[in-house]
């Protein structure tokens, strides 16, 4: 071990939720240090995000733009509410109301850019968010160290006392002393062979506060992004494709050139096309598609531009994304492809993670001392995700910052545990010693593959049961699983993907034992063998913890404060028109 | 019908004090629509998993830019320039490189 740390307030993650947590901290007068897997504000998701901001429309329309003046934080909450299936912490969603219209202003107010607005929204660019966040940090002293991934939570009796880092460049481990640590380290997008997110979204920080102690929640739901481009590979995972469907329509069709959502009830197709809703309704009805042997190799279906008047919808496009450049990257051979080709191949890729830490109102987690914010959290959307996850990090990165700045105040550094940290450096060398096992690559891929075909749009009993017997299998190969280069450390990628394989394959258990104990279809978690919303037994979260090598299993109900879910038993899509038809007066895609 | 292969060939620096870059070859298929990082990515992955180059993290959408490299002498992304012919991959000039393809960041120090 080379070097140890101080800080009051430990953050781990450079997106969003850790930049904005981070700022709090710093503001109530903790000593900060942000420590980023990458370089701060250009990873994670919130780079990635398009970007909206989501508020009640009359607040935006208070704060100088278009809004709906007929808007309010009751309608809003009430539709936050019934899209999530009643799963949402109605307490919690009621802050995210309230707040979000001041934490925006606040960005506003720190340079952010707006380029266009919505009826609940403000639109402007995921870098625009971080970099904004970014200056401000700085501005408060806030010790970003780029480059480092967390890799344990150290604890004293029960209490967070700091934690160790991996300098991914030079190989060098760091061990952090710290009074309070925030997790905001993202989803999992790397589990599944098609995602939305950027590369290093492992569920580090679950994974990592989950061995520690702390609970985990809501881990079955898991949103596809529908329409993500899946093939050629240089677009793979890009949301542009999304965008253009929900801006100029077009056609969905499979590879016999059906269109597949015409067997839908056309109401479900209308709202489930033009509004958040696709991303659920689109996803299961494209995943549905594949299973039926009507996709392509690459996990698709086609979208073409059939039926769009070509030159309205271009000059539509052209205005917003000049020469068809979407952030960087070039799509101006998609026009031909769209043009002239039978489609681009698109389909759902996994795009945010409703499972997560369990938090209470502070966000603080069941484990002293640690904090969580943003998509590491477990949601606070239930079963289904349909406003802003940029507004979502904003207001839960401010609310944990202060909690863990409050916490820390006046605190004593914990003496850090030897014990831990020997076990620690022997777990490193036992990897460094394997010899002659699989590549982590070669076991990543199978995880890839297998997680999006058993615990993706579409899950049955009998596929999560065989997937689980996979994941068995993966354990016990990744005990064996060694690098070839032991020499150096420095850049060594196969580190840092075992070290991330653990952290995955913890995961995944947890994600595919929730989608089998919940034998019922809610929000994005849909059982094609139970195709069934039940409001009679499943108005109630899982939630896991550790136990030795194995987990205890709790279910939690659901608490209705303001308003109540309708009673009984509904076939899914009946469940999801009755939800999409209680929706507010208030127009747009929210 | 056979896929056409491209050669990749690699600056190799496993040691940071200055010792002369040496270079690998590596034979891919070609793929369409196959970027610099996709190539990358099958050499680790098939080919020889020793090599480092920046790809912890990645956004894959040309924003980062910390997949930054040198494609046949010119500054790129790796994740959004195309493969079509035989390339040679090295780091960016002028910047204290750590190993293989990666180096420090302006303004950093290991």
């Amino acid at each position: 071990m080379s070097s140890t740390l101080e800080a009051d307030v430990l953050v781990v993650g450079g997106g969003g939720a850790g930049l904005r947590a981070a700022i709090e901290a710093g503001d109530h007068g903790s000593r900060v240090i942000l420590i980023s897997k990458g370089e701060a504000a250009k990873c994670g998701a919130s780079p990635m995000a398009g970007a909206d901001l989501t508020l009640d429309g009359k607040s935006l329309n208070e704060l100088g733009f278009k809004g709906v003046v007929t808007d309010n934080k009751e309608k809003f909450f009430n539709d936050i509410i019934t899209q999530s299936y009643f799963l949402g912490n109605q307490k919690l969603v009621k802050r995210y109301v309230e707040d979000a219209p001041k934490v925006v202003e606040e960005l506003i107010d720190w340079g952010m850019r707006v380029d266009y607005d919505e009826e609940r929204a403000i639109d402007t660019e995921g870098f625009n968010i971080t970099h904004t966040l970014l200056k401000k940090a700085e501005e408060l002293n806030v010790k970003l160290i780029n480059d480092v991934m967390f890799l344990e939570l150290l604890t004293s009796r029960g209490t967070v006392s700091g934690g160790i880092g991996l300098r991914v460049l030079t190989g060098e481990f760091i061990i952090f002393k710290a009074k309070a640590v925030v997790i905001a380290t993202g989803g999992w997008h790397k589990a599944y062979i098609y995602n939305a997110g950027s590369r290093e979204l492992a569920g580090d920080g679950l994974a990592i506060a989950y061995r520690a102690g702390a609970s985990l929640g809501n881990m079955e739901f898991v949103t596809f992004c529908c329409n993500v481009t899946h093939w050629p590979p240089i677009w793979n995972g890009s949301i542009f494709t999304y965008i253009l469907h929900s801006m100029v329509g077009g056609e969905l069709v499979n590879t016999k050139n059906e269109r597949f959502l015409d067997a839908y009830d056309p109401e479900v197709v209308k709202i489930g096309t033009s509004t958040e809703w696709n991303k659920s309704f689109v996803s299961i009805a494209t995943y549905q598609e594949i299973l039926n042997g009507n996709g392509t190799t690459h996990s698709s279906i086609l979208y073409t531009l059939k039926g769009v008047s070509k030159e309205k919808a271009f000059a539509n496009v052209e205005k917003i994304y000049p020469k068809w450049r979407y952030k960087g990257t070039d799509f101006s051979n998609l026009k031909d492809k769209l043009v002239h080709g039978s489609g681009v191949e698109v389909g759902p890729s996994a795009e945010y993670f409703e499972g997560g830490i369990v938090i209470d109102e502070k966000f603080s987690s069941t484990l002293n001392g640690l904090f969580a914010a943003g998509e590491a959290t477990m949601s606070i959307f239930g079963a289904n995700r349909v406003v802003a996850a940029t507004t979502e990090m904003l207001v839960e990165g401010a609310i944990a910052g202060g909690s863990a700045a409050t916490y820390a105040n006046g605190k004593e550094f914990k003496e850090l545990d030897q014990n831990q940290i020997q076990e620690f450096e022997k777990k490193i060398d036992g990897i460094l010693s394997r010899r002659g096992g699989n590549k982590p690559s070669s076991l990543l891929k199978r995880i890839q593959t297998e997680t999006y075909s058993n615990l993706g749009p579409i899950r049955t009993e009998k596929g999560l049961e065989e997937y689980l017997e996979f994941i068995e299998n993966a354990k016990e190969e990744y005990r064996h699983t060694c690098l070839q280069d032991v020499s150096s450390l420095k850049y060594n990628k196969e580190l840092i993907e075992i070290l991330e394989l653990e952290n995955i394959l913890t995961i995944l258990e947890l994600s595919a034992n929730a989608a089998l104990i919940r034998t019922e279809s809610r929000g994005v978690h849909y059982r094609s063998d139970i195709p069934i919303t039940d409001n009679d037994n499943w108005l109630k979260e899982i939630i896991f913890k550790r136990d030795k090598n194995s987990f205890k299993t709790e279910t939690r109900s659901v608490d209705f404060d303001s308003i109540r879910p309708p009673e009984g038993k509904l076939p899914y899509f009946d469940m999801m028109k009755m939800m999409m038809k209680s929706h507010s007066d208030t127009p747009g895609a929210h | 019908m056979e896929k056409k292969l491209v050669t990749i060939k690699i600056a190799r620096n496993e040691n940071s004090h200055g010792s002369k870059t040496n270079y690998q070859s590596y034979q891919i298929p070609l793929q369409e629509g196959m970027s610099v990082l996709d190539a990358l990515d099958y050499i680790y992955e098939n080919l020889d998993s020793t090599i480092s180059y920046y790809s912890h993290t990645a956004c894959k959408i040309g924003i980062c830019s910390n997949c930054t490299v040198s494609v046949n002498g010119k500054v790129s992304l790796a994740c959004q320039t195309k493969v079509d012919t035989d390339l040679v991959v090295e780091p960016v000039k002028n910047l204290k490189v750590v190993k293989d393809l990666v180096y420090l960041r302006k303004g950093e120090s290991e």
